[in-house]
C-alpha cells in the first residue's frame, strides 16, 4: 500500500479530514498537499497533538508556508496524546478512509514499518462500509470533548466532507472491518469471545513498565501462550516488563533489524477453535492506549477478515529474544504515545485564532483570561517571535490583538499566549477567508474541464474559462521552471526514451535562433504586472484585437478583496483613446512575447517530449487551445475566418497525423484500459466537438466538410472501443443540454448553422463514415507504387494509397507520354494547399510493400462488405472536393 | 465495488544522495558562470568546440530535407546517431593514439571496447555515453553560449560562427575527412591502425600537441579568438588573465586551494613565506567578483561542514533507531561541541583566547583584525579550511571558517559594494547580503556567541537543509534530499552528509588553457600566454 501514490490517483474527492500524533509541516506541504491539490482535494483539515504541533510550529517556523491559508491545522487537546492515525478522502465520486499507525510524516508514510487499513467507496457502489459513519460518530465525539461548543468553521468542514451523496448510499450488512476509536477507554470497547484463544501474536513498538497492557490483553484473549513481537532498536520494553510477560507464557521475538524497518505498526491478531480476531491501528501495547488516557483508533476485524493480519505478521522476519538481549533491554523509558513532562499546563483551551480583519487577529478562549496581564507572541513568516500586548478584548474569552507590521494578513502566523509565564501551545492563526477562497475558488483541473464541456453548474462559463486557463497556465509556468531546472535529468531521460522509430520534426528558417530558451524575464514580466491574466487574455483573443487585450496592462482591476478580475470586453473597447499610441507601442514588444509563449505552447505539444506526455493532457491541451479560439469568437474578437483558421491549425496538430502525439497516445493505450480511459475523458465528445465547430465555419452547417473529418477521425475510431462508442451514441440526447450549457457549444455565432448541422446527425455520420473506410481499408488491394504502372487504370480513375504510419491518401491517375502518374490529396484541412493539394506519388520500388497504391472502383467491387458502397462514395467525395 | 485491504505500508525509499544540500552553491555556480563562461563543470577541451561544430554540420546535411514550400524536414534520430557515431569515432582515434589522454567524454566505455577488441577491428558504437547524441550534449550549453549553435522546435543546427569553426577543423581534418564521415552514416568498423590515422588530425587532444599540423594550428588560433578575442566579454578576459599571473607567481601548477588563497586575499601564505599577488590595474574591475565568490564559497563549506557534523551527532544521540533526537539536546550538544573546539582556535592566536565567551559584536572586531591582515595571518580562510580537511568532525573549525567568511564578506561589502557579488541574490540561497545583514543584526543587538551559534545552527543548518529538500521534493516527488525528518519536537536523522566543493571549473579552465597553449604542463605560462596577458592588459589599460 502507497498512500502518497494512491492519492495521486485519487478522482473525485474535495475534502480530506486527517487525524496525526505529530506532522512534519513542511515535508505535509512539500509532497502530500501537492498530491492533494492535484487530485483536487480543496479543503484539507489537519487535525493533530496540541504540544506536538506547537512543538513542529516552534522548530519549523519559517519552514512551512500554507498552514492557515491554504489548509486548517486544529492541536487537540486530550488528557493523554492525542495518537490516532487516520486519512479521510471524500467527495462527489469518492471517498476513501485509511486507519493506520504511521503519523503524516516521512517516517509515518513508509520509512517506518507502518499498517493501513483502507476503506475505499465510488458513487457507483449501492452499499458503502460502516467505517465512514463511524469514522464521522468518532469525530464528532472528539469535537465535543474539545470544544465548548463546536466552532462553525468545524462544522462546515464536516459538513462538506461527510455531505457527499455516495456517503448516504445504504450501509453494508456484510461482514467487515469496524472501527474502535478511544478516549472511551479502547479496552473496554473490545469483545472477545469466551472461548480461549489458541494463538494470540501482539506487535508494537510500545509497552508499559510492568507489561500490563499485553498482560491484560493475553488475559482478555483468555492465551494461554502468546506471542510479543517488538523493534529492539526503538522499544521501550524494558527488562521488568519482559519477564513479567515470559512468566506469563508470553514470547517476546525481535524483528530482524537487517531486513526490516524500524518498528511502528501495532498489530493484535488472536485465533480460537471458532473465531479470529485482529486488530490494527494507533493504539501501542500500554495502558496510555487500551484504558482511556489517549485518543487512539484501531480497525478491528472478525473471524476471516481477520486472516489479513494474520498473513501480515507471518510474512515478518523475527527471531526469539535472546536472555542476553533481553538483559540488554535495560530500564523502562516512555514511549512516544504516554505524556511527558513536556505537555503544557496552561489553563484554557484555544477554540479559535483567525484573523478577524485586515490588521486584527481575534482569538477564542474556552474559558476567561484576565487580559491586562496577557501577551500575545507571534512568529512570523520568516520564523522571528514577535511578542504583542493584548490591547482589545470584547470580553474575557475572546482577545483581539492588533500585531506590529511585520505579521501580516495573507502570510503563515502562528502565535501563544503568554499569561504571566502561564504559556499555552503555539497555533496556527487562520485566514479563513484564503481558507474558503481555496476551497471554492480553484478546483482540479479535470473538473474545470468537465465543467466546460458539459456545462455543469455553469453559471459564468467565461469566468469558469478564465479559471482553467489561469490553472493550467500556472502549472504549466511551473513545470517550465522545473524543466529548465533539471535539463540535465531530462536529457538523460531523452537518451533512455529513444525508440528505433526515427522522430521527424519540421522547422523553417525564420526559426531558427541562437539562443532558444524561454526567457525567464519574460516570464516574470508577466507576472510582476499581473500578467497572469493578460496573457490568458492574449491566448484568447489572440492578435486580432491587441489593443484591447494590450488595455490591462499595469491597470488589472481589483475587487474589493483585492483579487484581481477581468476586465469586460466593453470596458476594453470603451477604453479612451488618450492612450492609443502608448498601447501600440507596448503592443510591439507584448506581441513578441506573446508569439513566443504560443509558439511555446504548441511547440511543447507538437515535438520533443510527444513520447512522453500521457493522454489526458494532451486533451487538456486541446482543451485550453480550442476553448481559447472557441470563446474568442463567440465574444465576437475574432472573424470566422479567423476562427477557421485557428481552430484548424489547433486540430490539424493534434490529430492530422497518425503520428501526432495525440493519436499516439490514444494508439497507446493498452486494449483492456480503452473503455475506462474512453469513458473516463469523455474522448469522443471531447474531440468531435471542436471538429463539429469547425465544419459549421463552413456554409451549410459544413456538412461537406464531414467527409474530410473522416481521415482523421480514422486515427482516433482505429483504437475506440465500439461498444463504448455506440453508447455515447445511444445516450447523446441525454448528455446534448449538458453539451449546450458547455463553452464548446456555439450557441450564439454559429446557432443558424447548427440547425443545418445538428450535432448528434454529424457526430452519427461521422462515425459510421470512419467506420465504413475502417473496414474497407483492411480489404483493398494495394500494389507497390513501383508497380504503379501496371495497374489496371485508364486516366482519371481514382486510387488511394496507404501509408505505413496509417496515413490514407485519395487522388487519381493520369497518363503523360505513356507513363502512368498518380497524384495523391495530402492534408485535407489545407486551406489553400500547393498544386490544389495534390502531389505525385513517385514509385519508390525499394520501400516496404505497405506503401501500396490502390486503383479504387474497379478492384474494390470485386469485395463484398458491408458498407463498401459507402466507403467508396467517401473516398471519392474527398477527391473530389 | 466498495472495499477494505488492509496492509504494511510500502517503504518510503532511502534519502536520495543529491548534492547542494543547502542550496546555496547554486547561489556561487551562479557567479562562477559569468567569470568563467567559456568551460563548464564538465566540458574541458576546446578542441571539441571545432569538433562538434563540423559534426552537427554533417549531422545537419544529412538529416535535413528543405522542400520547395520552405519547410525544413529534420530527421532528429538520424541527427542524433550521426552525432554519436562521429563522437565515438573521434574519441576512440583519440584514446588509441594516446592511452592516456584525459577528459575524453565516454573514456570508460571506449577503453573497454578497444581491449575486448584485442586489438583487431574496433566497432563504431553509439553507447558510450548515456546522453542522447554524445559530447554533443555535453557542449552544447557552452556552444550555444559562445554562439556556435542555433535552434529551433529543439533542432540545432550550427550558426555561421559555428560554421566558420567547423570549417576550420574541416581543413584540419585534410584526407580522414571521407573516413570519418562514412563513420558518422554507416562505416561499421575501423582497424587500429587506420584510428590512429584519424587521430593524427582529427584527435581531441591534437592541440596539446607540440609538432601539431599547421592547419590545426591555425584551429587553435581560431578557437582562441572566439574564446578570448577582443570582442570577448571583458569578464572571460580578465578571469583568463588572472589564471595565468597566478601560474606566473607559482612558476607552475597552481591548485584550486591556491587560486582561492591569492584571488581572496590577494596572496599566499606558504611554506616559503607569505607572497602577494599584486595584479595590475584592468584587473581591479574583477577582483571584487573573485574575492566575493570565494569568501561565499568559504561561507558554504563551513555550513555543510556543520550539517554533516550535526547529523552525525544526532545519530550517536539517537538512543532509539527511528525516534530521533531532541531538537534542543541537539542544539545544546553541538553548541558545546563547538565550545570544546574553542582551544583549537586560540592555539593559533593569543587574542582569540576567550572567545567563546564574547558577544557577537566584540567576536566581529576581532574577526576583522585578523580579515584585515588577508594572508598574513594564520587565521584565515584557507588555513582554517585546510584544518578542517583534517580535521573534519570539528564543529569549532566549521564555525571559525563560516564566521571568518562572514566577517570577509562584510568587509569586502564595505570596499566594493552590493555589485561585488554576480551571483543569485534569491534570499533562500542566502547570498551574501542575507548572511552580512544577519551578522551585523546579531552584532547590534549583543546576542551572544553561544546564541548566534545556536541561530546558525539551526537557521543556516538545519532549517536550511530541510527547506532545501523540501523545495526539491515539492518540484520532483520522487526526489526527497532530506538528511533527517521532523516528527514534532524531534529531529530523526536518515543519512549522513560530507562536506565538499562540487565545482571544478578552475582545473578545467586551466586544462582548456594549456590545450590552447597558454599555459604548458608543468603550470608554466607559454610565451602566447605571456603575450595574451600583454594584449588584455594594453588593451584593458
Amino acid at each position: 500500500m502507497n498512500i502518497i501514490d494512491e492519492i495521486s490517483g485519487l478522482r473525485g474527492c474535495q475534502s480530506c479530514i486527517a487525524l496525526t500524533f505529530n506532522i512534519d509541516l513542511a515535508w505535509f506541504e512539500s509532497l502530500v498537499y501537492q498530491r492533494l491539490i492535484t487530485a483536487g482535494v480543496r479543503r484539507i483539515l489537519i487535525i493533530t497533538d496540541t504540544t506536538e504541533l506547537s512543538s513542529t510550529i516552534e522548530r519549523q517556523a519559517g519552514a512551512f508556508h500554507r498552514a492557515g491559508i491554504d489548509y486548517s491545522v486544529l492541536g487537540m487537546d486530550v488528557p493523554g496524546c492525542f495518537h490516532p492515525k487516520a486519512i479521510f478522502l471524500s467527495g462527489t465520486n469518492a471517498a476513501r478512509l485509511y486507519v493506520g499507525s504511521g503519523n503524516i510524516t516521512s517516517n509515518g508514510f513508509g520509512r517506518n514499518l507502518e499498517v493501513y487499513e483502507r476503506f475505499e467507496v465510488t458513487k457507483e457502489d449501492t452499499e458503502i462500509p460502516i467505517a465512514f459513519n463511524q469514522f464521522r460518530k468518532y469525530l464528532e465525539g472528539l469535537f465535543k470533548d474539545h470544544f465548548d461548543s463546536v466552532p462553525s468553521s468545524i462544522n462546515e468542514f464536516m459538513t462538506h466532507a461527510f455531505g457527499a451523496e455516495l456517503l448516504t448510499h445504504r450501509q453494508s450488512n456484510n461482514p467487515q472491518p469496524t472501527l474502535l476509536g478511544s478516549p472511551n477507554e479502547l479496552f473496554g470497547q473490545l469483545n472477545v469471545p469466551d472461548q480461549p484463544a489458541d494463538s494470540l501474536t501482539m506487535l508494537a513498538p510500545y509497552f508499559d513498565p510492568n507489561g500490563d497492557a499485553v498482560l491484560n490483553l493475553a488475559k482478555k484473549f483468555n492465551a494461554k501462550y502468546f506471542t510479543v513481537i517488538t523493534d529492539k532498536r526503538r522499544t521501550n520494553l524494558c527488562t521488568i516488563a519482559a519477564t513479567a510477560i515470559r512468566s506469563t507464557g508470553g514470547v517476546i521475538k525481535f524483528l530482524d533489524t537487517e531486513n526490516e524497518r524500524p518498528l511502528h505498526a501495532k498489530i493484535i491478531f488472536g485465533k480460537g477453535q471458532d473465531w479470529a480476531i485482529g486488530i490494527s491501528g494507533s493504539a501501542n501495547l500500554s495502558n496510555a492506549a487500551w484504558h482511556g488516557h489517549n485518543a487512539e483508533l484501531v480497525v478491528l476485524r472478525r473471524d476471516e477478515l481477520s486472516t489479513d493480519l494474520e498473513v501480515l505478521l507471518k510474512g515478518l522476519n523475527s527471531e526469539d529474544a535472546t536472555e542476553k538481549e533481553l538483559e540488554e533491554l535495560g530500564q523502562y523509558r516512555l514511549g512516544e504515545d504516554q505524556v511527558n513532562d513536556e505537555k503544557t499546563s496552561f489553563h484554557q483551551k484555544i477554540v479559535s485564532a483567525k484573523w478577524v480583519s485586515k490588521h486584527q487577529i481575534g482569538i477564542e478562549l474556552n474559558g476567561p483570561i484576565a487580559i491586562i496581564d496577557t501577551m500575545v507572541e507571534f512568529i512570523g513568516p520568516n520564523g522571528l517571535l514577535l511578542s504583542k500586548k493584548i490591547s482589545i478584548g470584547d470580553n474575557d474569552n475572546h482577545l483581539v490583538i492588533t500585531p506590529s507590521d511585520s505579521v501580516r494578513r495573507g502570510q503563515v502566523v502562528s502565535g501563544r499566549i503568554n499569561h504571566k509565564g502561564d504559556i499555552s501551545p503555539y497555533f496556527v492563526i487562520e485566514d479563513s477567508r484564503k481558507l474558503a477562497e481555496h476551497a471554492q475558488s480553484t478546483r482540479r483541473l479535470d473538473e474545470y474541464a468537465n465543467d466546460l464541456l458539459f456545462g455543469h453548474n455553469v453559471e459564468n462559463p467565461p469566468e469558469k474559462l478564465l479559471k482553467y486557463l489561469s490553472s493550467v497556465y500556472q502549472n504549466r509556468t511551473e513545470r517550465l521552471r522545473n524543466n529548465k531546472e533539471s535539463a540535465g535529468e531530462d536529457d538523460k531521460a531523452d537518451s533512455v526514451k529513444q525508440t528505433n522509430k526515427n522522430e521527424w520534426v519540421e522547422v523553417s528558417e525564420d526559426d531558427f535562433e541562437t539562443h532558444p530558451n524561454f526567457n525567464h524575464s519574460e516570464l516574470s514580466y508577466y507576472q510582476s504586472t499581473g500578467g497572469r491574466l493578460r496573457l490568458i487574455n492574449l491566448l484568447l483573443f489572440g492578435s486580432e484585437t491587441p489593443q484591447n487585450a494590450d488595455d490591462s496592462e499595469g491597470e488589472s482591476e481589483l475587487d474589493e478583496n483585492g483579487l484581481e478580475t477581468q476586465r469586460t470586453p466593453s470596458k476594453r473597447i470603451d477604453k479612451s483613446t488618450e492612450n492609443t499610441r502608448k498601447r501600440k507601442r507596448k503592443h510591439s514588444n507584448l506581441a513578441d512575447v506573446v508569439a513566443k509563449v504560443r509558439e511555446l505552447y504548441l511547440e511543447d505539444l507538437r515535438s520533443g517530449a510527444r513520447e512522453t506526455y500521457p493522454l489526458g493532457r494532451i486533451v487538456e491541451d486541446m482543451q485550453v487551445l480550442c476553448a481559447a479560439i472557441h470563446s474568442a469568437f463567440e465574444a465576437g474578437y475574432i472573424s470566422e475566418m479567423t476562427f477557421r483558421i485557428e481552430l484548424q491549425s489547433i486540430l490539424s496538430s493534434l490529430l492530422g497525423n497518425p503520428n501526432a502525439p495525440f493519436n499516439k497516445a490514444i494508439a497507446e493505450i493498452p486494449e483492456d484500459k480503452r473503455t475506462e480511459e474512453w469513458e473516463e475523458a469523455s474522448l469522443l465528445l471531447a474531440v468531435s466537438l471542436p471538429l463539429y465547430n469547425f465544419c459549421l465555419s463552413y456554409s451549410g452547417g459544413g456538412k461537406a466538410k464531414i467527409i474530410e473529418m473522416v481521415l482523421w477521425f480514422r486515427h482516433l475510431l482505429s483504437f475506440a472501443p465500439r461498444t463504448h462508442i455506440n453508447e455515447v451514441l445511444n445516450d447523446l440526447d441525454r448528455q446534448l443540454p449538458n453539451l449546450k450549457n458547455g463553452v464548446f457549444w456555439m450557441h450564439s455565432s454559429l446557432s443558424s448553422q447548427i440547425e443545418l448541422n445538428p450535432f448528434p446527425i454529424f457526430l452519427e455520420d461521422l462515425v459510421e463514415n470512419t467506420y465504413a473506410l475502417l473496414d474497407f481499408e483492411k480489404v483493398l488491394p494495394f500494389i507497390k507504387p513501383s508497380l504503379v504502372n501496371s495497374l489496371d487504370s485508364g486516366e482519371d480513375d481514382r486510387v488511394v494509397q496507404l501509408l505505413p504510419d496509417g496515413q490514407l491518401k485519395i487522388g487519381f491517375a493520369e497518363k503523360d507520354k505513356g507513363q502512368l502518374q498518380v497524384w495523391l490529396r495530402e492534408n485535407p484541412f489545407d486551406l489553400i494547399p500547393p498544386n490544389n493539394g495534390y502531389h505525385m506519388a513517385r514509385p519508390r520500388g525499394s520501400m516496404n510493400s505497405v506503401f501500396h497504391i490502390a486503383e479504387l472502383e474497379n478492384h474494390a467491387k470485386s469485395f463484398n462488405i458491408a458498407n463498401r458502397d459507402k466507403a467508396i462514395g467517401i473516398l471519392k467525395k474527398i477527391e473530389d472536393y | 465495488m466498495s472495499s477494505s485491504q488492509v496492509g504494511f505500508l510500502d517503504p518510503y525509499g532511502d534519502p536520495d544522495s543529491g548534492v547542494d544540500h543547502l542550496g546555496m552553491r547554486v547561489a556561487g555556480e551562479a557567479a562562477y558562470s559569468k567569470l568563467i563562461d567559456f568551460i563548464t563543470t564538465v566540458a574541458w577541451r576546446p578542441r571539441y568546440f571545432s569538433f562538434l561544430s563540423w559534426a552537427l554540420q554533417n549531422a545537419w546535411e544529412a538529416s535535413a530535407k528543405k522542400s520547395m514550400d520552405g519547410v525544413i524536414k529534420v530527421n532528429k534520430t538520424l541527427q542524433r546517431s550521426i552525432l554519436k557515431r562521429l563522437d565515438y569515432t573521434v574519441a576512440a582515434s583519440t584514446l588509441l593514439a594516446d592511452n592516456g589522454a584525459q577528459r575524453i567524454a565516454g573514456s570508460d566505455a571506449i577503453h573497454k571496447a578497444i581491449d575486448e577488441s584485442m586489438q583487431s577491428t574496433i566497432t563504431v558504437r553509439d553507447d558510450h555515453l548515456r546522453s542522447s547524441s554524445g559530447s554533443y550534449n555535453i557542449y552544447v550549453g557552452s556552444m550555444r553560449g559562445l554562439g556556435l549553435v542555433e535552434t529551433a522546435s529543439n533542432v540545432d543546427r550550427p550558426s555561421k560562427t559555428g560554421e566558420r569553426i567547423a570549417q576550420f577543423y574541416k581543413l584540419s581534418l585534410g584526407e580522414s575527412e571521407k573516413a570519418l564521415i562514412s563513420a558518422g552514416k554507416d562505416k561499421k568498423s575501423f582497424l587500429p591502425d587506420e584510428l590512429r590515422g584519424i587521430a593524427k588530425t582529427a584527435g581531441l587532444a591534437a592541440f596539446n600537441h607540440e609538432k601539431m599540423p599547421d592547419s590545426v594550428f591555425e584551429e587553435r588560433l581560431a578557437i582562441r579568438k572566439m574564446l578570448f578575442g577582443a570582442t570577448a566579454p571583458p569578464n572571460r578576459r580578465l578571469s583568463v588573465g588572472i589564471i595565468l599571473h597566478a601560474h606566473e607567481l607559482l612558476q607552475g601548477k597552481v591548485s584550486l586551494d591556491d587560486f582561492r588563497s591569492l584571488t581572496l586575499l590577494q596572496g599566499i601564505n606558504t611554506e616559503n613565506g607569505n607572497i602577494p599577488f599584486v595584479l595590475p590595474e584592468p584587473y581591479k574591475s574583477i577582483i571584487p567578483h573573485w574575492a566575493t565568490y570565494q569568501a561565499h564559497a568559504f561561507a558554504i563549506y563551513a555550513l555543510e561542514s556543520l550539517l554533516g557534523i550535526t547529523l552525525d551527532h544526532a545519530q550517536r544521540l539517537e538512543a532509539h533507531k527511528g525516534e530521533g533526537v531532541d531538537c534542543g539536546q541537539l542544539l545544546n550538544f553541538m553548541s558545546d561541541e563547538v565550545a570544546n573546539d574553542k582551544n583549537a582556535i586560540s592555539e593559533h592566536q593569543e587574542d582569540m583566547n576567550s572567545w567563546w565567551d564574547f558577544d557577537v559584536d566584540s567576536l566581529r572586531r576581532l574577526v576583522f583584525k585578523h580579515v584585515k591582515k588577508r594572508f598574513e595571518t594564520e587565521l584565515c580562510e584557507p588555513k582554517l579550511y585546510a584544518t578542517l580537511k583534517a580535521r573534519p568532525s570539528s564543529a569549532g573549525i566549521s564555525l571559525m571558517l563560516f564566521l571568518f567568511s562572514i566577517a570577509r564578506l562584510e568587509s569586502l561589502n564595505d570596499n566594493y559594494g552590493d555589485a561585488a557579488w554576480v551571483g543569485s541574490q534569491d534570499p533562500f540561497r542566502l547570498p551574501p547580503k542575507v548572511l552580512i545583514d544577519d551578522f551585523r543584526e546579531a552584532a547590534n543587538k549583543g546576542t551572544k556567541v553561544i546564541e548566534y551559534v545556536r541561530h546558525i545552527i539551526m537557521q543556516y543548518v538545519i532549517k536550511q537543509h530541510h527547506q532545501n529538500a523540501m523545495r526539491k521534493l515539492a518540484a520532483v516527488p520522487k526526489l526527497d534530499t532530506s538528511k533527517f525528518s521532523w516528527e514534532g519536537n524531534r529531529l530523526v536523522p536518515n543519512g549522513s552528509h560530507k562536506a565538499g566543493t562540487s565545482n571544478p571549473r578552475f582545473e578545467n579552465a586551466v586544462f582548456c588553457l594549456t590545450d590552447l597553449g597558454y599555459l604548458e604542463n608543468n603550470g608554466k605560462v607559454t610565451p602566447d600566454g605571456f603575450a595574451f596577458l600583454k594584449e588584455i592588459e594594453g588593451q584593458s589599460s
